[in-house]
């Protein structure tokens, strides 16, 4: 029982930087950005490269430079389909598809398809206070300190600016407020927290793979959907969103695998179940903003 | 400003276009005397390049024929894979190599289907059936399987472990084949031994962790089949089996390097090798593929990986080791 | 404020099209309301247009306006940035102005933002009295108001931030009687205060008859296709 719930608290907090960054362009400038994918895999490139370039480094430090590596990692992936959606004037989604398929190339390029981290130092084992769980402390204090940083931001102009945009992207040009540096600050933090998480998940599971971010994308709306539908706080936004609903999708992963339910069907009961919350939640808040395309 | 970043972005693309695909526009054709070989692989992974290896390696070992080898590699990508087998089949090469079911099965479903007669030869397909259909279903095919029988390797497993009492199958479903036979002919097979099967579906590499770190702790083996997806993602295995004492046995030996404690296989040189043998009989003899009936291999063997075995929970023993590795 | 030999076409590239403003000059009293009336489609919109410098790149346009003794002039077919950033506008559709999933006074702080948002906690909102004088409960989330308090909202949101010149185009036309009545009330007692010139298009005849106090202007088409406007 304790060993589950540890493996839960472990994938949330692996998958926690991914979800926040989800919930930043999904749920809060209400884009499709679909690059966070992109951005997870660059991020786990950039970070493994510096922990492989600079093993010299005391871990305390490596462990810093190597989630500033992977931050700018996604970050530039969001730099790239933002700006193709602001100057270009593309929307959003065929951006990020631009911008996924720029970046597959790009990783190619400089990182092997598969590439093992197994003959290197783990840094999120600094403190393996935990028998059988070495990278939950790290991973605990990781996580901590990019919520921390995140509570902050959402309380600053910027993070309402963010809020904003998704709620009325016309609000900005109204009061001399630049729109452009909104959106693309805002994609730009999605995909450098999506990087870190990319970082985490590839050192966790010993190896970087260039198709580990497919598939990414679905899971974040999953979670976010379930976090709406568990959560009911009047703010118009909130960090325990994401942080509730990544928590139920790994609970309902890890309690499906308990009871040997045969986990082929596991995406059909997952469908299932955001069908019945977002049956739920329609039908009890009938007013939905104008712009909530994606139910996030 | 923006027709101008247009335009240069537009004279960018369309330079590395050419860079990339003008090699390939004129149709090549073989130098004086030299054979040219495609080399069809589905993905990255140690065991596929030491079957690129045997092959290469042993063909131009096996004659004095000049050899010049292309190698194509899907990357895990099918829709990649389909496409890089219409390039190769319409390549003009002097035989076409692949290896795995999917590549197997594109190569000859197009060569069959465009009448191209350019000789195929398969390898690495885990099923007499599949590879007896391959054969028929072109004129220019044929190749080497693997006799997959994961009998011989459950009972080495309960010598060498014989209070095992819980295994774990991780597989993906849709694998090749389908690894569904298998996993309900090793279900009942363990069944004398007191031993239960759990079986754990991945569909991709990024799943294991997830899907199997709760369930490990309370298992004796985990084991792996023959299986891009799974083996791929060796690595999390090995972190795990490696923190929680449990063994893990894989099927093919190219893992057991990488750090399962047990592995059981066939060496992925000598698969290559085979196959090598028959390149060499169609290109230097001039005999007929579909004349010459597929081959199996059948030399499995047994590896222990001393740097992970204490940690994995496995006893070396010699005795065992020499029975299967004879 | 007075607008010097304004004159304008809506596509530069295109030869022999006619201008749409000629030469038109016109004088208003500052920091005073100000009305302007005229047929469906004269230009009035696109007068608003030009002095928020929003016309498009395409476009003529050469005037020069003199607003609180300062002369600016058309660069570029443009108003100058250090014109129209003193230039607010209240569009005829102000929900597009408001962020309805925030309170009231978050808007009236949002609306205050930078260029750029900082790391900063929100800045402060102005004119905190006149909306206490309205009896608006300002944590209400703007998507709970009614329709002349999201009005209201609206005008002190696009006065937030330091404006000579405000533009409001049909600021009535949604709301009741007793609501028109009140922004009309409103907007003199801003104008004196803010020291701000508005200029307000309306078309209720009776509204800019009791409120214009012989600031009423008619914009009408010539003959030849130009604009001129008149006192009335």
């Amino acid at each position: 029982m304790f060993n589950m719930i540890f493996v839960i608290l472990e994938q949330l907090l692996l998958h926690l930087p991914l979800m926040v960054g989800a919930y930043v362009s999904f749920a809060l400038l209400k884009v499709p950005d679909l690059s966070i994918e992109s951005a997870y895999v660059v991020g786990a490139i950039a970070g493994s490269y510096a922990l492989v370039g600079m093993s010299n480094i005391p871990m305390a430090v490596l462990i810093l430079i190597i989630i500033g590596a992977s931050f700018i990692g996604g970050a530039l992936v969001g730099l790239v389909s933002s700006l193709l959606t602001q100057k270009g004037k593309f929307p959003h989604l065929l951006s990020s598809i631009v911008a996924f398929g720029l970046f597959h190339g790009i990783n190619q390029f400089i990182s092997p398809a598969y590439m093992s981290l197994g003959t290197t130092q783990n840094p999120l084992t600094l403190f393996d206070a935990i028998p059988q769980h070495p990278e939950l402390i790290m991973l605990a204090l990781i996580g901590c300190c990019i919520m921390g940083m995140l509570y902050f931001l959402f309380k600053t102009q910027i993070g309402y600016a963010y809020a904003v945009y998704g709620n009325n992207p016309q609000f900005f040009k109204n009061y001399g407020i630049s729109t452009s540096f909104v959106f693309i600050s805002g994609v730009m933090l999605a995909n450098a927290l999506a990087g870190i998480s990319g970082y985490m998940f590839a050192q966790s599971n010993n190896f970087v793979e260039l198709n580990m971010g497919l598939g990414k994308a679905l899971l974040c709306i999953t979670a976010l959907i379930l976090g709406k539908g568990i959560v009911r706080i009047k703010k118009p936004f909130t960090l325990a969103l994401p942080m509730v609903g990544t928590a139920a999708y790994f609970t309902l992963q890890q309690l499906l695998l308990k009871v040997g339910f045969n986990l082929k069907y596991f995406t059909a009961v997952q469908a299932l179940l955001v069908l019945c919350i977002l049956l739920y939640t329609y039908h009890t808040q009938p007013q939905r903003p104008v712009n909530d395309n994606l139910g996030v | 400003m923006k027709k101008m970043i247009i335009l240069s972005l537009a004279g960018i693309l369309g330079a590395l276009i050419l860079y990339f695909t003008l090699p390939y526009m004129r149709k090549p054709e073989s130098p004086v005397g030299q054979l040219r070989i495609a080399i069809f692989t589905p993905t990255t992974h140690p065991a596929l390049e030491e079957i690129e290896q045997g092959f290469t390696y042993t063909l131009q070992q096996l004659n004095t024929k000049s050899y010049a080898f292309t190698t194509f590699n899907a990357n895990g990508n099918k829709t990649l894979l389909r496409a890089q087998a219409e390039e190769l089949v319409s390549g003009n090469y002097d035989l076409i190599f692949t290896i795995g079911a999917g590549c197997s099965q594109t190569v000859a479903e197009l060569l069959h289907k465009k009448g191209i007669t350019t000789p195929h030869v398969f390898c690495a397909v885990d099923s007499r059936e599949f590879a007896q259909s391959l054969q028929d279903s072109n004129k220019s095919t044929t190749g080497v399987y693997v006799k997959v029988d994961y009998k011989p390797e459950m009972d080495m497993l309960h010598k060498l472990k014989p209070d095992t009492k819980n295994i774990v199958l991780v597989y993906d479903p849709l694998h090749g084949t389908g690894l569904e036979k298998y996993k309900k002919e090793i279900e009942e097979y363990i069944k004398k031994y007191g031993i239960t099967l759990h079986a754990v579906e991945v569909y991709q590499a990024n799943e294991i962790q997830q899907k199997i770190a709760a369930l490990i702790p309370t298992m004796d083996v985990v084991l792996v089949l023959t299986d891009n997806t799974v083996v791929s993602g060796i690595d999390a295995i090995i972190v795990l089996c490696n923190r929680y004492g449990v063994t893990l046995l894989a099927s093919d030996l190219p893992s057991g390097k990488k750090g399962a404690a047990l592995a059981y296989g066939i060496t992925e040189y000598e698969s290559g090798s085979s196959a090598a043998h028959i390149a060499d009989t169609i290109l230097v003899q001039g005999k007929n593929p579909h004349e010459i009936p597929i081959r199996a291999i059948t030399n499995f063997r047994v590896e222990i990986n001393r740097d992970t075995m204490k940690l994995q929970n496995v006893q070396l023993d010699e005795a065992v080791l020499k029975e299967y590795n004879q | 404020m007075r607008i010097n030999n304004l004159s304008f076409k809506f596509d530069n590239k295109q030869k022999n099209t006619n201008y749409f403003f000629k030469g038109l000059s016109v004088e208003f009293k500052p920091h005073t309301v100000h009305f302007i009336q005229g047929d469906n489609g004269v230009g009035k919109s696109t007068l608003f247009t030009l002095l928020q410098g929003m016309n498009d790149k395409n476009s003529f346009l050469d005037m020069s306006v003199s607003l609180d003794g300062v002369l600016y002039t058309a660069i570029h077919n443009r108003l100058p940035d250090t014109f129209t950033q003193q230039v607010h506008t209240v569009q005829q559709n102000y929900d597009c102005m408001l962020a309805n999933q925030f309170t009231f006074m978050q808007n009236l702080q949002l609306a205050n933002l930078p260029l750029y948002p900082r790391l900063r906690p929100l800045p402060r909102a102005t004119l905190l009295d006149i909306v206490a004088s309205l009896g608006i409960d300002v944590n209400k989330p703007v998507a709970l108001l009614s329709g002349g308090q999201r009005q209201f909202l609206a005008l002190l949101m696009a006065l937030q931030k330091p404006t000579k010149l405000l533009l409001l185009d049909e600021p009535t036309a949604t709301l009741d009687k007793k609501n028109a009545q009140l922004i009309m009330q409103l907007l003199p007692q801003l104008a004196e205060k803010l020291q701000v010139t508005i200029l307000i298009i309306c078309h209720d005849k009776e509204l800019v008859d009791t409120y214009a106090q012989g600031n009423s202007f008619f914009m009408r088409e010539l003959e030849n296709g130009t604009r001129i406007v008149e006192v009335m």
